[in-house]
């Protein structure tokens, strides 16, 4: 004969694996609309450190925010130039306030508000260098065309750190450096305006 | 900061004097340092500071500035009699030794009591080199403050940049009786930075702030548990920055007044709060100048009631407008400086926001086994913009969450976690006459876990998880809708059942879905399958061995929707070994042993029915690290080796490669003078090989060390 305490363990388990079997899924997604056609871009597996650069480039061209963001680190971190940072005090609360929950806000800004993007993260890999972890020193130009005609191009150079974590390289680190128009004006300012 | 030597060692009655002069903020300190204490030498001073400061701890984690700080402060304030015995001198005053030997040393030594602190940082990508001076100013009548001196070189490495910082700041507190108690902040900062690109362009930024705050406040009691406080402030603001070559500067200045009424009962107490603010001034943008002014009131409430474990309750409500015109330049629909698209540069922008929110939150144990606890709250703010094309902007947030505990045994308790939050934005842009849709971000997340003891030492934890985030876009032609569901469920027993061992073993299968809703891009949509089981033992017997060993494996699947010759597969796993001796006479030896090894797969496209994966790629990566650690006079010195061996087949590339390195590190804390200064040492010296190493990665320092000292 079990004792008590046997009995509420089981109960407790057992109450567990009820709710957790009869509940089943609590939350259901929304079921997508038929494909229509070709994919924009196809995200690449990142086996190398270079096809996070792909598909960065890819992914903003094609406006996809789930391959782009698979890019990234949890500990990712975007580190604007000391200037973009003065500009921007509400939006850069420190050097290294801006991560991923940023990264993805700006990007469904941008996604909303641009009538096409033209990424060149590598536009010229000045150096390189590492091994498990990976630093990119390279030139960038990407170009946004608004809605509302605006048409902006950012360019600028930049710190980039790629990790292989397990099977997988992701963007860790992005450092800018200042440059006449640099990508972090269009961060701030994204999310400064709201 | 600057340290400059002004005289020689001097002959005299008190032995030889080695006088210093460190400059700094206009001021100088003149600091006089008797020989006695000079000539003790580092071994012999350091004895008589354990004799004196038995309780000095020997910890080799350098603590926070901060924290130094105070402990030097705190030092200095209570060992007043040590500090008297000490043949140590000094004075403040404008310049001289002549009047530095007039005033009264160690009295108003110990009222000022002054730090000043050196670090230096030197990382592969930047050297930087901080100065600080601090002094608590002089209670003339009552009052209490200090002023900071902090000046910060950096110089990259890669880069061929230099930044300077400088920030100067003194704050006074005095309690004025009956007018209240007074605050005063001054403050002054500046900063260049210089960054010399490869083309020859010179990015530069100049900014430079002054600023001045004063707040006067102060509270009552009045009848039956009412209480009144106020506060009023002023404050001015001097601003000059030019980046890139673009002036934008301002100059404000303003009041405020805060007033909160608070009725207290036993059991609750109703808080109401009132604030408001102006500011006014110039504003320069491109060479134009223009009046700029800003207003701000808040009107708050919040209650709260108090009946111990069986209820809590907390309600507040909030509203606050902000109203400013300014000078600013022409911006895009999304709120990006946009000069390019406009003839108007800059015009008079007059931005009014409006924010509203509510807020609630309850906790209860109707039963003592029984635990709940539930916050909800919601909060909106729009803004309207006269000269930006970003017209009206609306942001809202709604969150609920709910807690459930049952402890249905002494050593086991059953969790349940339900959360909800809802971000939303919406924007009406100039020249339109409709909104363009929300955005909107949802979360939801459901959490079940137990914790229960299995045996006398082992441990159970169960969980089980589930949470959808929806990205959801009303606006037409907007494809970036998207939902991900991720399941997850964990387990893990912990014990300590065999004497000196520690053992862990766990287990986690998560299932999750990517899914983007709009037809143009479901082709990407995907699921993933994780399976990953782990398991680790550190045997630790009190003879100062210790011996631990870990491994994980994980299983990975990744199957796109819209078609199978993308699909993935990848094995991978860690096996670790470590030894670590730690020997009576303070020193360590380490060995360890790290083997990460991968497969991946993609799927046979000419088996359609049947989930076949063909090798692509396996890498196996090994490190062997063996280092010594040895203690010397409150000091670690650190001999460290590593070799990594890395093979990799990816079809019919082979890559075996070799890398190794050697580094040399010390570390320490160390009090002198008794206990007057603090010395932290972290020094690391690196030399590596191998193939993406770069040249200047062959042989490089690091540091992160820092004296400071309170006379």
């Amino acid at each position: 004969m079990p004792n008590r305490r046997t009995l509420r363990v089981l109960g407790a388990l057992t109450l567990l694996g009820a709710v957790l079997g009869a509940g089943g899924c609590f939350f259901e997604p929304r079921t997508p609309e038929e494909g229509i056609g070709e994919v924009c871009y196809e995200a690449v597996p990142s086996t190398e450190d270079r096809f996070v650069f792909a598909n960065l480039d890819g992914s903003m061209e094609c406006l996809q925010a789930f391959s782009y963001l698979d890019q990234l680190s949890e500990d990712f971190v975007f580190v604007p130039s000391p200037g973009v940072q003065s500009q921007f005090p509400g939006v850069f609360t420190g050097p290294e306030s801006w991560t991923k929950t940023q990264e993805e806000q700006f990007l469904d800004r941008l996604f909303s508000d641009a009538q096409s993007v033209e990424s060149q993260l590598l536009e010229t890999v000045i150096d390189k260098s590492g091994t498990q972890e990976v630093l990119f020193e390279a030139s960038y130009r990407v170009r946004v065309i608004g809605r509302d005609g605006s048409d902006i191009t950012y360019t600028g150079e930049a710190f980039y750190t790629v990790r292989q974590e397990a099977t997988t390289w992701f963007l860790v680190r992005w450092e800018e450096q200042a440059s006449d128009n640099p990508l972090g004006q269009l961060r701030g300012g994204l999310l400064q305006g709201g | 900061m600057r340290l400059s030597r002004i005289g020689l060692p001097r002959c005299g009655a008190g032995g030889v004097r080695a006088p210093f002069l460190l400059g700094g903020a206009g001021w100088l300190w003149v600091i006089s340092v008797s020989a006695a204490s000079l000539a003790l030498g580092q071994e012999a001073a350091s004895d008589s500071i354990a004799a004196a400061s038995p309780a000095v701890p020997d910890s080799t984690a350098p603590p926070a500035v901060s924290d130094l700080l105070q402990q030097a402060i705190d030092a200095a304030r209570d060992s007043s009699a040590v500090a008297d015995s000490l043949p140590v001198g000094i004075t403040a005053g404008p310049l001289g030794a002549a009047a530095a030997r007039d005033l009264p040393a160690s009295s108003l030594r110990q009222k000022l009591a002054p730090t000043m602190g050196a670090d230096v940082e030197a990382t592969i990508t930047s050297i930087r080199v901080r100065g600080k001076l601090q002094a608590n100013l002089p209670a003339l009548t009552g009052s209490s403050g200090d002023v900071r001196y902090t000046a910060t070189n950096t110089y990259y490495r890669q880069t061929d940049r230099d930044q300077e910082q400088r920030e100067l700041a003194a704050l006074v507190n005095d309690d004025l009786g009956g007018f209240g108690r007074l605050n005063v902040n001054l403050g002054r900062t500046t900063n260049f930075d210089e960054n010399r690109l490869t083309n020859g362009q010179s990015i530069v930024l100049d900014y430079t702030s002054q600023n001045a705050s004063l707040s006067l406040g102060s509270g009552r009691q009045l009848v039956d548990g009412f209480s009144h406080a106020w506060k009023l402030r002023a404050s001015a603001e001097d601003v000059q920055q030019t980046n890139r070559g673009v002036a934008n500067n301002r100059n404000l200045s303003g009041a405020g007044i805060t007033s909160v009424w608070t009725h207290q009962q036993r059991t609750w107490n109703l808080e109401g709060r009132f604030g408001a603010e102006r500011r006014t001034g110039t504003r320069d943008v491109l060479g134009r100048s223009a009046d700029a002014k800003a207003t701000r009131d808040t009107l708050a409430t919040h209650f709260r009631l108090d009946l111990g474990r069986d209820l809590g309750l907390d309600l507040s409500a909030q509203r606050a407008a902000f109203i400013e015109e300014r000078l600013d330049f022409a911006r895009n629909a999304s709120g990006v400086i946009d000069t390019a698209s406009t003839n108007q540069k800059v015009g008079q922008e007059r931005e009014s926001t409006v924010t509203r929110s509510v807020e609630a939150s309850m906790n209860s144990r109707p039963w003592r086994p029984v635990s709940l606890g539930l916050t909800a709250g919601s909060s909106f703010t729009q803004s309207e913009f006269a000269f930006s094309r970003q017209g009206v902007v609306q942001n809202g947030r709604n969150e609920f969450s709910l807690d459930g505990g049952l402890r249905y045994a002494a050593a086991g308790s059953l969790r349940v976690h339900y959360g909800f939050t809802d971000n939303y934005n919406d924007r009406r842009t100039t020249g339109s006459d409709r909104f363009r849709g929300r955005e909107t971000r949802r979360n939801q997340s459901i959490r079940f876990s137990l914790a229960q003891r299995l045996l006398a030492a082992s441990d159970l934890a169960l969980s089980a998880e589930q949470s959808l985030d929806q990205n959801i876009f009303e606006e037409i032609n907007n494809d970036n809708d998207r939902d991900r569901l991720i399941e997850r469920g964990d387990a893990k027993i912990t014990s300590r059942a065999i004497r000196n061992v520690k053992l862990d073993v766990g287990a986690t299968i998560s299932h999750s879905e990517d899914l983007n809703i709009a037809a143009a891009r479901v082709n990407n949509n995907k699921e993933e399958q994780l399976i990953e089981v782990r398991g680790g033992y550190t045997w630790d017997p009190p003879s100062g061995l210790r011996l631990s060993q870990n491994y994980r494996l994980q299983i990975r699947f990744i199957d796109f929707f819209a078609s199978d010759d993308r699909d993935q597969f990848n094995k991978q796993g860690q096996l670790s070994s470590r030894v670590d001796w730690d020997l009576a006479v303070g020193a360590d030896l380490s060995f360890e042993y790290v083997v990460d090894f991968r497969r991946t797969g993609l799927r046979d496209p000419d088996q359609p029915f049947r989930e076949v994966y063909l090798p692509d790629q396996r890498r196996r990566d090994q490190r062997v690290r063996a280092s010594v650690t040895v203690p010397f006079r409150g000091f670690r010195f650190e001999v460290g080796s590593e070799r990594g061996f890395l093979n990799e087949e990816r079809g019919t590339r082979v890559t075996d490669e070799n890398r190794g390195r050697v580094d040399f590190k010390v570390t320490g804390n160390r009090r002198l003078w008794a206990n007057r200064a603090q010395l932290r040492v972290d020094v690391e010296r690196v030399l590596q090989f191998g193939p993406r190493v770069r040249e200047e990665q062959k042989d490089f320092w690091e540091a992160k060390s820092g004296l400071t000292v309170t006379f």
